[in-house]
């Protein structure tokens, strides 16, 4: 591959970095007794924010309130920062870092950034009611054959179909 | 054996910390190097324009569900010291939808958003920031989704169960599917003739709005290919294929191991009940209380026990357990302090969330012997107060005997005797 300054490099070979995923995944189920997840961590970090400007009101909160005080002190919110170190890592040896807001060659950041919110609302919000993300459910849930995980796979596939064009756009080249 | 910090009850001490923070950094790599901290990668999968993100989670789920069924089938591993999720059919569909319309829509998931968040990528920061905002908003409406997030509720439901298969079989068939959808992902992308999408090269042209030389010399796909995407050739493909079922299928040919404990344990995976699986989970969970052993205790009245009732005032009032008290949950604290730490605090909700919700929250505040009851009062109700008549399993003379007694005292015998066919407890009053 031409050795240009910077230059990105090509991404894995799929099928073996997905093994290199399975192996993660097995040793959580081994060590941890749990497999991966991010969302609750991301959820946290929001009642911990949440908190800070609120602290009555996410106490006396159903959902929020029963993570107690000390929200953060949760095995998943440190599972998430070394999700963020890997990636960091990863990205950096590959020479893949660069601060930019990816979209369509087509698309400007306005349009984009929208739909990046956007999206991270429903994906917010839908975390919380399957109780896991494609990490907690998909993955992990998959691999345990739980029947509810199986469905959510199937079914966040569906949704993501039925929407693909009505969002087609951000991606234009 | 394998002992995990789950079996511990370690997930969440500094042990359990440290080992997260490694897996997570595993993970993080893992994502990155399959291209997966690229929103417009994970996108394209809506587009079929580029497979990654399916070759990428089929692999992982069929090499871990492999892998996991060969220690339950050795005996290495006890399914119960797995935190398995719990099925909840609706919530888990309309969340999956909604998830999905979420992804495509933010490029991301809370995961390839975080790894791409270490790559750089703003638009995983405001995807999080969305994430965030979108936790808030459920917690703020939890009131009004709940019905939902409760909908058709199954414990912990294996899918071989349902299709009637032992564990080993379903990994064949899950490996077997998985390999078909390769094969299909590669044929598809083929056909698309990839282009821009699957190189890394195009993060430099958005970053720096100057094409990359062979995208300005107007080079088709098929050259950018060979500089920046991975072409899975046709030998590795079948190679990895034959690897997957191989391993698979082996697990046919590995004896369960006969020792009758863990021949127990093999068949939870195996598709036993969830009935039965929640059972044996519950018989480990130090902080639950069986429905039987509470009524033998109130029955026997025990020094210092308390049954705390957490629902609202009007359902208390319809039917509660007998020498119950009413708390709702925000004058838990107010009311339980005195009882910290002396005798045996049991809270119940109608299921099981109320009350374990409530019992996290003490126990976080130091409350060390706080109990949920099983199943909650509809467990109370169904294996306590369930006349013998309305079993559909064959119930002992002794278990008979118990259960006769455990009406008349929590019913009162008017109750038992004049409306023994009556399953409507709370209608009874």
């Amino acid at each position: 591959m031409a050795t240009r300054k910077n230059q990105p490099q090509s991404y894995a070979n799929p099928y073996l970095a997905g093994l290199l995923l399975g192996a993660t995944l097995f040793f959580s189920f081994i060590i941890l007794g749990a497999g991966l997840g991010a969302s609750s961590a991301w959820a946290r970090f929001s009642a911990w924010l949440e908190g800070l400007a609120a602290p009555q009101r996410v106490a006396a909160s159903e959902y929020f309130g029963a993570w107690g005080a000390d929200v953060l002190s949760y095995y998943l919110v440190f599972m998430v920062l070394g999700v963020f170190a890997g990636g960091l890592f990863s990205a950096l040896t590959a020479g893949r870092v660069r601060l930019i807001v990816e979209r369509g060659l087509k698309t400007g950041i306005a349009l984009r950034s929208v739909l990046a919110v956007f999206g991270g609302v429903f994906v917010g919000y839908a975390a919380r009611l399957a109780r896991g993300c494609p990490s907690g459910q998909g993955l992990t849930g998959s691999a345990l054959l739980s029947a509810g995980s199986l469905l959510f796979l199937i079914f966040a596939f569906v949704g993501g179909y039925a929407a693909a064009l009505l969002v087609r756009r951000q991606w234009h080249d | 054996m394998i002992n995990t910090l789950y079996a511990a009850d370690a997930l969440n001490s500094t042990a359990g910390f440290a080992f997260s923070v490694l897996i997570g950094f595993f993970f993080g790599v893992a994502l990155e190097r399959a291209g997966l901290a690229s929103s417009r990668k994970i996108a394209a999968i809506f587009y079929f324009r580029d497979m990654t993100v399916l070759k990428v989670m089929l692999t992982a789920i069929t090499t871990a569900a492999i892998g996991l069924a060969y220690l339950f089938r050795l005996g290495w591993l006890d399914p119960a010291s797995i935190y398995f999720p719990e099925t909840v059919y609706g919530a888990q569909i309309v969340g999956g939808l909604l998830l999905g319309i979420g992804m495509v829509t933010g490029g991301w998931c809370p995961g390839t958003a975080t790894a791409g968040l270490g790559s750089g990528r703003i638009d995983a920061l405001l995807f999080l920031a969305g994430v965030a905002g979108g936790s808030v908003l459920f917690n703020e409406t939890f009131e009004w989704v709940k019905p939902l997030y409760e909908y058709r509720t199954a414990g912990i439901v294996s899918a071989p169960e349902i299709f009637g298969v032992s564990g080993p079989a379903f990994v064949v068939g899950l490996s077997v599917v998985a390999v078909i959808l390769f094969w299909i992902s590669e044929a598809v992308e083929q056909a698309r003739q990839l282009r821009v999408h699957q190189a890394p090269d195009y993060i430099d042209y958005i970053a720096t709005k100057k094409a990359p030389e062979h995208l300005a010399a107007g080079v088709p796909g098929r050259t950018l290919l060979q500089t920046g995407y991975y072409r899975t050739s046709i030998i590795f493909l079948t190679l990895f294929s034959a690897a997957l079922i191989g391993a698979a299928a082996g697990l046919l040919f590995v004896e369960p191991v006969e020792l009758p404990e863990l021949k127990a344990q093999w068949r939870m995976f195996a598709g036993q009940s969830a009935e039965q699986r929640l059972m044996e989970h519950i018989e480990k969970g130090r902080d639950h209380i069986a429905p039987e052993d509470l009524a033998r205790r109130i029955m026997n009245e025990e020094p210092g026990l308390l049954v705390v009732d957490i629902r609202p005032p009007d359902e208390y009032r319809q039917f509660h357990i007998r020498g119950a008290v009413n708390v709702p949950p925000p004058d838990l604290f107010d009311y339980l302090e005195p009882y910290k730490d002396r005798g045996m605090i049991v809270l119940y909700s109608n299921g099981m969330n109320h009350s374990g919700q409530a019992a996290a929250a003490l126990r976080r505040q130091g409350y060390d012997n706080v109990y949920i009851l099983t199943d909650g009062l509809e467990g109370f109700k169904e294996r306590c107060l369930k006349p013998v008549s309305l079993r559909s399993y064959p119930v002992s003379q002794e278990q008979a005997q118990r259960i006769r007694e455990c009406r008349e005292y929590f019913l009162g015998g008017a109750a038992a005797i004049s409306n023994p066919a009556s399953s409507d407890i709370s209608a009874s009053n």
